[in-house]
């Protein structure tokens, strides 16, 4: 009976179909997450938020039931949204640098800027929140929503790292993104203590750690020659040892 | 009227939503985008420790008459690692943590089947490379379930790479894969 009924409704072919239902709740938890927001001031990151930005759109109270993990979903709404800005906003100032340079290649002294910028960026959108943010990073602390705030984190630093024109393909992938996420998270720490004017303590601590991993890199790189210098002396000490023992005494 | 009624009852229905697959546009979007991002991952990993395999036996074989048999094996399959390399950039895939794991793995396994001999570094370049063949297979049929439409260059890239693993193959039978362990 089902069948013919979604026949009549308009024709389904299974992975084509736009689910009705599903759609239906996404769109509405989306719509209750955004209106939520203004109520983070007065409730924090809690199921009373949600009840209350529920409200709002005209739905019961109870609605907040669509989010099961309660107030930490409200937290990776804001996180993933800002993360998403904060591309927008990359992208648009990678396209205006291309407009206006000559040549195509960022000289490595143009990484670095941008990364702090990016990460200044991100930062200042906490600001509108920061009453309330060290109550969302202790929750994001919590073993059961720790996952996915590492992935945020990740999605977050892999996000700047792909509009620096970074295309590493080997394990210095994750080095770059994990140091990164290390500078983001100290700053961001720093940044709730921090009451100076418009944040420039904030700004500087930064800067100083963006020249940490400037010199972290310079010895990883001396480390990397110092192993291929040494990967040449063992391969000098085997031929040796070779010629010792007579097996080199067919070969060229 | 009569639309809404019956969205409504299928609303309700969940056994229908159960027996059959019904996933919106955006889901769809995201499983795509997870399945392109393993099979390339996975891929350049493949690649990689091939490519790393063939170092390896050319470091023992590199100057005996199958070296340049080796060579050219190893050439294609650069060829294949930077396709690879291109493709994760083009789709923002991420490389495979256990990278420097493959380096050396890779090596070992090349350096170690060539101690055996030339038969002994065939007989692994025919092993690998028909595993390896199966995969590419597999990975096939999962983009043609998907949407074959869509993933057409894909699985053209994918069609040839796995000719050119299995023309491995049988270049590793050629030469004399099948006699190892004969002295």
């Amino acid at each position: 009976m089902c069948q013919k009924a979604e026949s009549q409704a308009g024709g389904s072919e299974a992975g084509d179909h736009v689910s009705d239902g599903e759609e239906m709740e996404y769109e509405t938890r989306l719509r209750i997450l955004r209106s939520s927001m203004a109520f983070v001031h007065q409730h924090g990151w809690t199921v009373d938020t949600l009840a209350a930005g529920a409200e709002v759109e005209g739905l019961p109270g109870v609605a907040h039931g669509l989010f099961p993990r309660g107030g930490v979903e409200l937290i990776y709404h804001f996180y993933t949204d800002c993360n998403k800005q904060l591309a927008m906003q990359l992208a648009e100032r990678v396209a205006r640098e291309k407009e206006s340079e000559q040549t195509n290649t960022p000289g490595k002294s143009k990484i670095t800027p941008f990364i702090r910028d990016a990460v200044e960026a991100r930062l200042r959108m906490i600001i509108p929140y920061i009453d309330r943010w060290p109550q969302a990073m202790g929750i994001l602390a919590l073993p059961p929503n720790a996952p996915q705030a590492l992935k945020n984190l990740g999605d977050l630093t892999d996000e700047i790292w792909y509009y620096t024109g970074d295309t590493s393909t080997d394990f210095n992938w994750y080095t770059k993104r994990a140091t990164l996420g290390v500078v983001y998270k100290t700053t961001e720490v720093f940044m709730m203590q921090d009451k100076s004017d418009d944040y420039q303590n904030t700004w500087d601590f930064l800067d100083r750690r963006m020249g940490d991993i400037t010199r972290v890199g310079k010895l990883v790189r001396n480390g990397q020659e110092m192993t291929s210098v040494l990967g040449e002396a063992c391969k000098g000490f085997t031929i040796i040892g070779r010629n010792i023992l007579g097996a080199n005494s067919g070969a060229k | 009227m009569a639309l809404q009624v019956t969205k409504r009852i299928c609303l309700r229905c969940s056994i229908w939503h159960i027996l059959v697959r019904n996933y919106s546009q955006r889901e769809k979007a995201e499983q795509t985008k997870a399945l392109l991002d393993k099979i390339i991952r996975i891929d350049h990993a493949g690649e990689f420790g091939a490519k790393r395999i063939y170092q390896g036996q050319l470091a023992v074989l590199g100057n005996t008459p199958s070296g340049p048999v080796i060579q050219q094996m190893q050439d294609e399959e650069q060829k294949h690692l930077l396709e690879f390399e291109r493709l994760m950039h083009q789709h923002r895939a991420r490389p495979t943590v256990l990278m420097p794991l493959w380096d050396i793995a890779g090596f070992a396994l090349g350096a170690g089947s060539a101690l055996l001999g030339k038969e002994g570094a065939m007989a692994c370049t025919v092993a690998v490379e028909s595993v390896i063949g199966e995969h590419y297979n597999d990975q096939i049929r999962e983009l043609m379930e998907d949407n074959p439409e869509q993933h057409k260059e894909l699985l053209k890239t994918l069609k040839e790479f796995r000719d050119d693993e299995l023309h491995h193959h049988d270049t590793g039978l050629e030469h004399d894969a099948e006699k190892v362990g004969y002295t």
